[in-house]
């Protein structure tokens, strides 16, 4: 019979890489029971999807629009370039 | 025909005018990735120095600003392998976290069990990231690095442990410690939030 602390292990390896059979029938089975390891699987789901829906929304240029360089290190970037250019 | 076109595309590109094209949108990328403004700033400097030593390589297929997100993503991870190049696995991670959340049994500590039942569905998207995002500024740097180039890119297991010059097992170690650490933190503080 797998621990909680076990369950919360095989929830997070279950993202990462495909289990063995034997593993993901015990993982269902605690899962089942228990539902404080249920929340927690609910919870690590949720931030897998939102993680990866914010990275896309930042990617495609739809979130975060108030976050902008400030004047003093856009004026010294472009120094830069400019020393780097001739 | 290829090869003219190419050139003319070269001859276009105006470097100091990627600055004010690209500069926030490269800014906001760095900065998200990377949760430092300073960190940010250099990594996009770089991308703007590398694109312009590089302009022959922009093929003038796709845009200006594809070609310097590739660039800045190659930068990112650069500078994400060079700051943890100095921690070891253990040391900053003050050994074994998971102990804080379990009892010797392996089962969930009394106190954590109701947060952890309690569903976050009503936790609207954006609400849900700001605090994310301050859990994840809570957790140690090699944790949060390897889960946003995971979680945040997407990219997979081979490509993080090979950028990051760690084993699979490691990933996996660093990936449940960041999960968990991430779940309560977020679990805890939304509940501060609504009470």
């Amino acid at each position: 019979m797998l621990r909680c602390k076990d369950v919360s292990k095989l929830v997070s390896e279950s993202l990462d890489h495909k289990l063995p059979l034997c593993k993901r029938l015990n993982l269902w089975m605690h899962l089942c029971m228990c539902g404080v390891c249920w929340g927690f699987r609910k919870a690590v789901l949720r931030i897998h999807d939102e993680a990866h829906q914010h990275g896309a929304e930042i990617e495609h240029d739809s979130a975060e629009q108030k976050i902008k360089l400030f004047d003093d290190s856009r004026e010294r970037m472009k120094r830069t370039l400019e020393s780097h250019q001739s | 025909m290829d090869d003219v076109t190419a050139a003319e595309n070269r001859e276009a590109l105006e470097p100091i005018a990627w600055v004010d094209q690209y500069g926030d949108y490269l800014y906001r990328y760095a900065l998200s990735r990377l949760r430092d403004g300073e960190a940010a700033e250099e990594v996009v400097q770089q991308t703007f120095l590398a694109g312009l030593q590089h302009t022959d390589q922009f093929a003038g297929k796709g845009s200006e600003r594809g070609w310097l997100l590739g660039i800045l993503k190659r930068k990112i991870v650069d500078f994400i392998r060079q700051r943890n190049r100095t921690s070891s696995l253990a040391d900053e991670d003050g050994g074994d976290s998971s102990e804080a959340f379990f009892d010797r049994k392996g089962n969930w500590k009394p106190e954590l069990r109701a947060a952890l039942r309690r569903p976050l569905d009503s936790l609207e998207r954006e609400e849900f990231w700001r605090i994310l995002r301050g859990c994840l500024d809570a957790l140690p740097t090699r944790q949060a690095d390897v889960f946003v180039l995971r979680e945040m890119d997407d990219l997979s297991t081979e490509e993080v442990c090979k950028d990051l010059e760690i084993t699979a097992s490691n990933l996996w170690v660093l990936m449940h410690r960041a999960r968990l650490r991430l779940a309560m933190c977020l679990k805890s503080r939304w509940e501060q939030e609504t009470c």
